[in-house]
C-alpha cells in the first residue's frame, strides 16, 4: 500500500512562546486504510485531525499528499452539527450544493447516501425530529455524499449510548467496504478502535505525537465478534498505558 | 385553552376592579376616570383619536422598517469586516446610550418634526436589532463554519447560506424588542416636537387633553397607546414563530 499522505516533522502551538500541542509528528497513511488515533484527552488527536483537513496550519512541518494536493475529504464532528432550519436532505445535499451540484442533479446521489445510513424515508424530517443517533447518521451521510476519497471522524460517537454506537461502528465498517474511502478516525475508546481499526496510532500528549503503531490482525465487518479482537484490545490497551506514562 | 384565557381573565378583572374602586369612593373623573368613562370618551373621540394612533403608529412601523433593514444590514457587514465593527460600533453604542429625549430637541433643529419624529423611533428601534443580529451572526455553529471552510465555501457564502438563517432566531429577538421600542421612541419624539410639531399623533392628543385637564381622554390615548403596543409585539411575535417553526419543538 502507498501513502495517500505523509505528516512530516509537524508541530503546532497556538502562540509562538506556548507549549506545542504536536511536536515533531511524524505518520504515513496509507490508501484505502482504516486508522484509528488513540489517545487521553488532550494529547492533540483532534487537533491533528483538524491539521489534516487543513482547518488548522502547522507551525512547522509538511503534509505530503500523494497527488500533490488534498483529496475530496469529507469530515464527521463530534456533535452532528446540522443545520436546524433545513431538513435532512437539505443537510446532506450541502456539500453537493457549495460544490456547484444543482438540487435535482444531486438528488440521487442525496438519497444513496442517505439509504447507505439507514435513514432513505428520513428525507424530509427536520434535525429536531432526529435521535441522537440518526442525527449522526445523516452527519456521516453528509460526509460521504460527494465520495470522498478521505474520511475523517472526530470522535463521532463519543456522546451517544452503546448500542447505538455499535450500531453505527456496524455502519461505518459497512460504508468502508462500499466507499472504499481511508478512513482515520479519532477515539478515547480502546474497545472502539479494535473494533474498527486496521492500524492503531497511539498518540502521547504535551506535546503530542505517534508513540506506537499497532496493525492489527484482521479487518472486516463486526470484528468485535472475532477471537482476536479481545487479544486487540488488550494490546491496544498496554501501548495507550505506556504511552500515558510517558506523557 | 386556560393558558390563552389567563391575560385575558386577569386584564378583565383588574378593569372590574378599577371600575367598583371609582365607584365605591366616588373618585372624580379628573382625578381617576373609570373604564366605563374611558371607553365612553374613546367612543365619543374615535375619529381624532384614530387619525392620531395611525399617523404614530405609521412613523413607528416606518421607524421599525428602517431599522430592520438598517440594522440586520449593517450586522452583515460587521460580520464580514471586523475591522468595520471595530470602527463603527462604538459610534452604534454611543448613538444608543445618548438619552432620547436629549437628542430630540437636536433633531427638530435639524429635520421637520414628521422627519425628527422618524429619526427618533429610528434611533431606539436600531441599536437593539443591530445587536442582537450581530450576537447571532458570532454565535454560528462553529463546527457549521468549519464544514463550509473545508468544502472551499466563500467567505459571502458562509455569511448568507449559514450565519444568516442561524441568527434568525436572535434577530426576531431584536424586532421583538425594537417594536416596542419604535413606538416608544415615536411618542418620546411627539412629545418633545409637541409645542412645534404638527399635533398630528397620539402624543400631541395626550398634552393637548392634558392641557385642557381632559383626564378621561388622556387615559383613552394612553390605553390606545398600550393597546398599539401590545398589538405591535403580538404580530412580530407571531411572525417569529412562524419564521422559527423549524427550530421549535
Amino acid at each position: 500500500m502507498r501513502p495517500l499522505l505523509s505528516l512530516r516533522g509537524l508541530r503546532l502551538s497556538y502562540a509562538p512562546k506556548a507549549a506545542p500541542v504536536l511536536d515533531q509528528l511524524d505518520l504515513d497513511i496509507f490508501d484505502g486504510e482504516t486508522l484509528c488515533l488513540l489517545g487521553q484527552s488532550g494529547c492533540g488527536k483532534s487537533t491533528l485531525l483538524r491539521l489534516i483537513a487543513g482547518l488548522e496550519q502547522p507551525r512547522s512541518g509538511a503534509i505530503i499528499w500523494a497527488e500533490g494536493a488534498p483529496p475530496q475529504i469529507g469530515f464527521v464532528f463530534q456533535e452532528p452539527n446540522l443545520m436546524p432550519w433545513a431538513d435532512v436532505f437539505a443537510n446532506v445535499y450541502l456539500p453537493l450544493r457549495l460544490a456547484g451540484v444543482s438540487r435535482a442533479k444531486a438528488a440521487p446521489r442525496v438519497m444513496q447516501a442517505l439509504a447507505q445510513v439507514g435513514l432513505p424515508d428520513a428525507a424530509q424530517a427536520l434535525p429536531r425530529q432526529l435521535s441522537g443517533g440518526m442525527k449522526m447518521r445523516v452527519s456521516l451521510a453528509r460526509a460521504i455524499v460527494d465520495g470522498p476519497k478521505l474520511l475523517l471522524l472526530d470522535e463521532p460517537f463519543a456522546a451517544l449510548d452503546e448500542i447505538t454506537r455499535w450500531q453505527l461502528n456496524d455502519l461505518l465498517l459497512q460504508l468502508r467496504g462500499e466507499n472504499a474511502a481511508t478512513i482515520v478516525f479519532v477515539t478515547h475508546s480502546v474497545y472502539e478502535a479494535a473494533n474498527l481499526a486496521s492500524r492503531v496510532a497511539v498518540m502521547r500528549a504535551r506535546p503530542g505525537k505517534i508513540d506506537a503503531l499497532l496493525p492489527l490482525s484482521e479487518s472486516g465487518l463486526a470484528r468485535r465478534h472475532s477471537v482476536s479482537y479481545a487479544d486487540d484490545c488488550g494490546k491496544i490497551g498496554e501501548a495507550l498505558e505506556r504511552a500515558m506514562a510517558k506523557s | 385553552m386556560t393558558k390563552s384565557l389567563a391575560p385575558a381573565l386577569t386584564l378583565v378583572a383588574l378593569v372590574l376592579f378599577w371600575e367598583a374602586a371609582v365607584r365605591f369612593f366616588a373618585i372624580p373623573p379628573a382625578q381617576l376616570p373609570a373604564p366605563s368613562l374611558i371607553a365612553a370618551t374613546l367612543c365619543d373621540n374615535a375619529r381624532p383619536l384614530l387619525a392620531a394612533t395611525a399617523t404614530t403608529l405609521g412613523v413607528a412601523l416606518q421607524a421599525l422598517l428602517l431599522a430592520a433593514i438598517g440594522g440586520v444590514a449593517l450586522a452583515l457587514i460587521f460580520a464580514w469586516s471586523p475591522l468595520l465593527e471595530k470602527a463603527f460600533l462604538p459610534l452604534a453604542i454611543g448613538l444608543q446610550v445618548t438619552p432620547l429625549i436629549a437628542v430630540a430637541p437636536l433633531l427638530l433643529i435639524y429635520l421637520n418634526s414628521r422627519a425628527a419624529v422618524l429619526a427618533c423611533a429610528f434611533l431606539v428601534a436600531f441599536f437593539p436589532i443591530l445587536s442582537n443580529a450581530l450576537a447571532g451572526l458570532d454565535a454560528t455553529n462553529r463546527g457549521l463554519v468549519e464544514l463550509f471552510r473545508l468544502k472551499g465555501a466563500s467567505r459571502g457564502k458562509i455569511l448568507l447560506l449559514l450565519r444568516l438563517p442561524s441568527a434568525l432566531p436572535q434577530i426576531f429577538t431584536g424586532l421583538r424588542i425594537g417594536g416596542g421600542l419604535s413606538l416608544i421612541g415615536a411618542v418620546a419624539a411627539e412629545l418633545a416636537a409637541g409645542a412645534a410639531g404638527s399635533g398630528e399623533g397620539l402624543a400631541f392628543r395626550i398634552v393637548e387633553a392634558g392641557y385642557r385637564l381632559k383626564i378621561p381622554l388622556m387615559f383613552a390615548a394612553v390605553a390606545l397607546l398600550c393597546f398599539c403596543g401590545v398589538a405591535l409585539y403580538a404580530v412580530l411575535a407571531g411572525l417569529s414563530r412562524l419564521a422559527l417553526r423549524r427550530w421549535r419543538d
